[in-house]
């Protein structure tokens, strides 16, 4: 508790320090505001303000855990019954979150604790605790951040907007917002109001296309390959001409065993994988040439073409979280407001400045100046960056003395108590 | 291109071919302005009294075709002229009083396929045209006047924008329909005329299923027995309308939706396998003695007490929770069997957080697409999880139907 009210009173200090300069949402007045508090996390929500400043007020006197706006618009926010709300729309958002995508840090920096018999190891939580005496099938999951999942999912965002959202769906980069969450990834709002009338089902569409789920090579035009794969070659729009350009730019990996190893990811036997080294100039012509082209490769059929073009489909699409981009009553962390888990700003990053934003530096503001004494409670505490420093691995029952920005980061994420 | 090259304004013969389309209103203003009674009126005077042209006939050929499921409206010849943009207006005004989901659907369906049938005789004429007619629907579209490579063997000269895309076809069932599927570029996917005339085809069966429904009649019934009162003051509209409620009464149409029939618990039957992602979610919580929160305590309580599973055996399943207590449970459970709440909705489960629809395991694509349902021709969305169940139901019911039929045309070939 007294880790609770000291880090209370930080984030109080920092609200009061925003009264002037908290960012505003757009159409603030119809959005749904909502706040987790710190005791006992209960979710108040169904809150409407009718300016800034009191929404200010409201976080300096009651000091959130986590604060949220809806992404959508309604007549009455406020209204405790969603369908009183009067739902006028709601903004295109896409979530990139690092605790989704495929990194293989996870292994080294999340872990999880049995708690029954304090059991601990790396990576997922198992089923049951493989300690035989125990067997237990409750477990504390404590998920890290590093550089290298951050990267991936800064990476994701470029991805969704540069190959998808602006060559795609002419959406420019400059229409995109795009927030640090303040602890696992990346958020991207669209505010446009044709996009924002539609339905969940039609923007299950749009996350289909980024993904490409559901896609039919044979509506697209893979029937035939003694004849030609329907418009597969570069000059094709949309998936066709993806899948083409992502093709031709692993055949013209040069090394023949880089290659190998890259076609190995695709999930091609070594035959297959034989057969695409051995034909790559024919492809590669296939691809850059507008002419119907003969793809049938000996040994290489329709089912090999689709095994690949899917496996390509993978690599190629965007990993969004699709759940928050189809609903449209989702509530999404606010900018400027602090991340509970991590004592982080929620940060609005423009595309210019993106790929210098640095998520361990940028949304630290707790100083670096000001110590603090605590006791790491957790089995093993990876190292983190924060701003230029490295802190860590720390063990269980280690005191240490760090300064603020560090030590809050530690005590919101519940790896460590004041002491 | 420019406006002034609206081709609609030079080629009438393309309003009465395609009655619904907005230009309409424009060009017949002094007509469109007219209340319904006016109009009505003056429609059985000019084309009744004056030129003995048989309306009634005319509309009640239209619902005949309707009710039989015809592919094309028989009596529709666009050298009728503006009488076919009449008898659009007419057929608003009567599905309105109607008041019948299931005449409304077919009728749709009807002027949907017959717009179908019209818009592939433009095949062969220039592309232009359609471009003029998505623009008099609202639609963002593109014209190109060389005409680009979309797939090996087609080539195009539009394309609409994607919301546009997605809107008119998200009914839609077939692959070719999905964004994922279409030459997306710029904002506008590129669309073969055959596509762009089947979600033409879907615009116009939204368009009229509209028509039961007036914003203020969801609220005002009256106006709808209102409107009926006054307008069966002129006979020859009063003959029409009876004709037509005589003809719904005598082909007996089916009212009822395609599911109706709500399964019940039965014993040593499993209904689990026709539960929905998000109680098979909490099912298999239970069974891990994970706990519950809450909502999703009360939830599994009213979806199973709906399915009038015995108390024991609601109890019998809370059982393995790790906080459970007999009296308790039993006591909670009661008290909301007693109250009679029934499950949520999908919209309130997904507000809740329970909605499991895209779950890597138990998620399911009924849940998220819906389903077709054949009777009224189009996407049904899953919107209660009971709803779930029953769909689920039916069509286990209907696969172990049709396994049968197949199994008696084989003795029956066998035989022969």
């Amino acid at each position: 508790m007294e880790s609770i009210r000291f880090i209370k009173r930080l984030f109080q200090a920092y609200y009061k320090n925003q009264q002037n300069s908290l960012p505003s949402v757009s159409n603030l007045l119809e959005r749904e505001f909502a706040f987790l508090t710190w005791e006992n996390n209960i979710m108040i929500r169904h809150i409407g303000f009718k300016s800034l400043d009191i929404l200010t007020d409201y976080l300096i006197h009651n000091v959130p855990k986590h604060m949220y706006s809806s992404a959508s618009l309604y007549e009455l926010p406020d209204a405790s019954k969603m369908d009183n709300k009067n739902y006028l729309g709601c903004d295109l958002i896409f979530d990139i979150d690092a605790d989704h995508l495929d990194t293989t840090c996870k292994e080294k920096h999340d872990f999880w604790e049995c708690e029954s018999c304090n059991q601990y190891g790396t990576g997922l939580s198992p089923k049951l605790c493989p300690n035989p005496d125990c067997k237990s099938t409750k477990f504390k999951k404590i998920t890290w951040i590093c550089e290298e999942c951050l990267e991936k999912a800064k990476k994701e965002i470029f991805k969704l907007i540069n190959e998808f959202l602006e060559p795609d769906f002419g959406i420019n980069k400059d229409n995109c917002f795009i927030f640090f969450s303040g602890h696992r990834g990346y958020h991207l709002h669209i505010e446009d109001e044709k996009l924002r009338k539609l339905s969940s089902h039609e923007r299950r569409e749009i996350v289909d296309y980024i993904t490409g789920n559901n896609i039919s090579f044979t509506v697209l035009g893979l029937e035939k390959p003694n004849i030609g794969l329907g418009f597969f070659n570069q000059y094709a729009a949309g998936w066709p001409r993806k899948i083409m350009l992502k093709l031709k730019e692993i055949l013209s990996i040069e090394n023949e065993e880089a290659l190998k190893n890259s076609l190995s990811n695709f999930s091609l036997n070594k035959e297959q994988i034989g057969t695409i080294i051995k034909e790559r100039k024919h492809i590669i012509d296939n691809i850059v040439s507008q002419r119907k082209n003969p793809w049938n490769l000996l040994g290489f059929g329709i089912k090999s073409w689709e095994n690949l073009f899917f496996n390509l489909v993978k690599n190629i699409g965007t990993d969004v979280d699709i759940p928050v981009t189809i609903d449209i009553h989702r509530l999404i962390r606010y900018p400027g407001s602090l991340h509970g888990s991590s004592g982080f700003k929620v940060v609005g990053i423009e595309y210019k400045n993106l790929e210098s934003f640095d998520p361990f530096s940028d949304p630290v503001i707790f100083s670096k100046k000001n110590f603090l004494k605590l006791e790491i409670t957790v089995p093993e505490v990876p190292k983190i960056r924060v701003r230029e420093n490295i802190w860590g691995p720390f063990k269980m029952g280690e005191v240490l003395d760090l300064p603020h920005d560090i030590g809050i980061f530690l005590l919101c994420k519940n790896v460590a108590t004041l002491k | 291109m420019s406006s002034d090259e609206n081709i609609l304004t030079s080629k009438p013969e393309l309003l009465y071919r395609f009655p619904w389309l907005s230009f309409t209103k424009f060009k017949f203003k002094e007509i469109g302005k007219k209340n319904p009674y006016e109009f009505v009126e003056w429609l059985y005077k000019k084309y009744w009294d004056e030129n003995k042209v048989d309306i009634d006939k005319k509309i009640e050929s239209i619902f005949e075709d309707a009710i039989n499921n015809l592919e094309i409206i028989r009596d529709f010849d666009p050298k009728d002229g503006e009488l076919n943009i009449y008898i659009y207006w007419m057929l608003k005004i009567i599905l309105f009083l109607l008041n019948n989901q299931n005449i409304t659907n077919r009728i749709a369906n009807l002027y949907s396929k017959n717009a179908k049938t019209q818009l592939e005789l433009l095949r062969d004429e220039k592309m232009e045209y359609l471009y003029w007619i998505c623009s008099d629907l609202g639609l963002n579209v593109q014209y190109y006047e060389d005409p680009i490579k979309i797939t090996a063997v087609e080539k195009t000269n539009l394309s609409v924008h994607f919301i546009d895309f997605i809107k008119m076809g998200i009914n839609l069932r077939d692959d070719y329909r999905k964004l994922v599927n279409n030459s997306l570029s710029h904002g506008y996917v590129f669309i073969s005329k055959n596509r762009l005339i089947r979600l033409l085809q879907e615009y116009v069966r939204n368009e009229i299923l509209k028509f039961e429904k007036t914003n203020k009649s969801e609220d005002d019934p009256k106006e709808r027995t209102d409107l009926e009162e006054t307008l069966t003051e002129i006979t020859a509209f009063k003959i029409t309308f009876e004709k037509i409620k005589d003809l719904i009464k005598s082909k007996k149409i089916d009212l009822s939706s395609d599911y109706t029939e709500t399964m019940k618990y039965k014993e040593g039957k499993d209904l689990s396998i026709f539960f929905p992602p998000c109680i098979k979610l909490l099912l298999s919580k239970v069974q891990q003695s994970q706990n519950l929160i809450h909502n999703e305590r009360l939830f599994l309580v009213f979806f199973l007490n709906s399915l009038k599973y015995p108390i024991d055996l609601i109890i019998n399943i809370f059982k393995t929770l790790p906080d459970f207590d007999d009296k308790i449970a039993r006591y909670q459970i009661e008290f909301a069997i007693k109250k009679g709440y029934s499950p949520h909705s999908c919209a309130k489960l997904e507000t809740l957080g329970i909605c499991q629809k895209d779950h890597k395991i138990f998620g399911d694509k009924i849940c998220r697409e819906g389903f077709y349902s054949k009777n009224q021709d189009k996407i049904i969305k899953i919107s209660h999880p009971l709803f779930f169940t029953s769909v689920k139901e039916s069509r286990s019911l209907w696969e172990i139907k049709k396994k049968e039929i197949n199994g008696q045309n084989i003795t029956k070939i066998e035989k022969k």
